[in-house]
């Protein structure tokens, strides 16, 4: 899964945050497009933290004023720009009505016996429409009007943004969705565009990279996180200080009660036992649920058949998959065990650790 | 410091200079204008020079992960912009020589007329 700026959004503090999220929510009202938007934010976010890291004022990074900053920085964005980030754009598009040509066809196969042909079976083509086109002009029409108020309304936040782009994008769908007329398309041609449009543009893709660096494998994505176990540094930094507050909490009551205080390294073999059993029950955990999805898949299957059972495995994915990302990364890459790993590093308990990035010298 | 277009002109051949020396960041090429007195230039003005001199094939740049975590670009320079480095070099020299000329060698003639 690609790295994006908003994960390390959250090592921004005080004065660097205010000023990113005032810039962010005048990138995502412009009509830049997603992928050169990502490009510039994350490499003003890894601006701002080195910055920051530094101790720097963000004045020094941007100057005084946000405004004629972020006219400069979005700047220099013409149609060339767009057309060239283009194809790259559509590409989930294309593999989405790939993957629905590919159901379409699965039903089909489950119809043949009725007499249906590869060549005559349509498909409602509306839907997909409606919903990508009602994403874009939802997305400019909240761009246009929100524009104004970005330096003049301190409650906008980029949050809020969302929230609006949610409300109206969905509502528009469940308002006007069923009032559009159906369009029909032949499936076998929702299959030649799409998987055309896939074919070429890897092809292209490939020699483009052979061309430029001799492999036809792109060369740009070098940083990648995995998508079971995106690390939030933020909890990570406020866990040891949870734990200090814990272990002091912990001897004061027993100071009180005139029981023996419990030693860091004590506390430190606790919490490395919590930690296993943490790991133990987020494995089992996840291994439940995907035994439960197959389960129900495999089960849909013999009474209904395979599209229904590929239609419910596709359907469970997409609602499971949440869940299991959750329970896995308990499992492999939970922020406990970095801490954990972080404090074997340093040959130090919890609760110094702790001490040490309250002091700031411990990273 | 004023005067924005003169700033351009010889901020893109500096900003150059700075990649011709090593590969090197965004936060890195702002602390070295800084050091050599560029003042009170920020990320909006650096980032369009290194997207034209990126785009014109002066540099090239290369993605990987910062220390501190997310995806930086190091840029380096290439044989175009070396080429072109030493054109505005040349050029430089040339013109702030007759500039010179012009702005101060009136004054200093008088002022040796007078002594």
């Amino acid at each position: 899964m690609k790295d994006s700026y908003v994960w390390h959004k959250d090592k921004l503090k005080g004065d660097y945050l205010k000023v990113f999220d005032k810039i962010e929510l005048y990138g995502q009202t412009g009509s830049m497009d997603a992928l050169t938007y990502e490009e510039r934010m994350m490499d003003l976010v890894d601006m701002f933290i080195t910055a920051q890291d530094k101790g720097r004022p963000v004045q020094k990074i941007i100057g005084t004023d946000v405004e004629a900053f972020c006219g400069e920085y979005f700047g220099e964005y013409t149609w060339k720009d767009r057309m060239k980030s283009l194809p790259k754009q559509m590409l989930p598009l294309a593999w989405l009505l790939f993957v629905f040509a590919i159901f379409d066809i699965l039903v089909l196969v489950t119809d043949m016996e009725n007499g249906s042909s590869f060549w005559t079976w349509k498909t409602d083509a509306s839907g997909w429409l409606f919903g990508y086109a009602w994403g874009i002009l939802v997305s400019v029409i909240i761009g246009v009007l929100l524009r104004p108020f970005v330096f003049r309304s301190k409650k906008l936040s980029p949050n809020i943004l969302a929230i609006a782009t949610l409300i109206i994008g969905f509502g528009g769908i469940f308002c006007f969705a069923d009032l559009m007329p159906m369009i029909e398309m032949p499936v076998w041609v929702e299959l030649l565009v799409s998987g055309g449009y896939l074919l070429l543009y890897y092809v292209v893709r490939g020699f483009l990279n052979y061309r430029n660096h001799g492999s036809i494998k792109s060369q740009e994505i070098v940083s990648k996180i995995s998508f079971w176990g995106k690390v939030d540094e933020g909890i990570i930094q406020d866990l040891p200080k949870i734990h200090k507050k814990r272990f002091e909490k912990k001897n004061e009551k027993l100071a009180k009660k005139n029981k023996p205080l419990i030693s860091e390294e004590r506390y430190m073999e606790e919490f490395r036992k919590e930690v296993v059993i943490d790991k133990k029950v987020s494995l089992v955990s996840t291994i439940i649920i995907i035994v439960f999805l197959a389960v129900v898949v495999v089960s849909q299957m013999f009474q209904s058949g395979i599209a229904d059972g590929a239609l419910l495995l596709t359907l469970l994915f997409f609602i499971e998959i949440p869940i299991i990302k959750w329970t896995w990364k308990g499992y492999k890459n939970s922020p406990r065990e970095i801490v954990l790993n972080r404090c074997e590093e340093l040959g130090i308990g919890i609760v110094e650790y702790a001490r040490k990035l309250e002091e700031g010298s411990g990273k | 410091m004023e005067d924005t277009q003169l700033m351009k002109g010889i901020l893109e051949g500096c900003v150059l200079s700075i990649i011709a020396s090593g590969e090197t960041y965004g936060y890195d090429i702002l602390s070295e204008l800084e050091r050599y007195g560029f003042e009170e230039l920020g990320e909006g003005t650096l980032y369009p020079i290194l997207t034209r001199l990126d785009k014109g094939g002066s540099i090239c740049c290369r993605k990987a992960k910062s220390p501190l975590g997310p995806v930086r670009k190091y840029y380096s320079i290439t044989e175009e912009g070396v080429r072109r480095l030493e054109t505005f070099l040349d050029t430089y020299r040339k013109v702030t020589k007759s500039a010179e000329a012009v702005l101060f060698g009136k004054k200093q003639r008088e002022e040796e007329n007078e002594g």
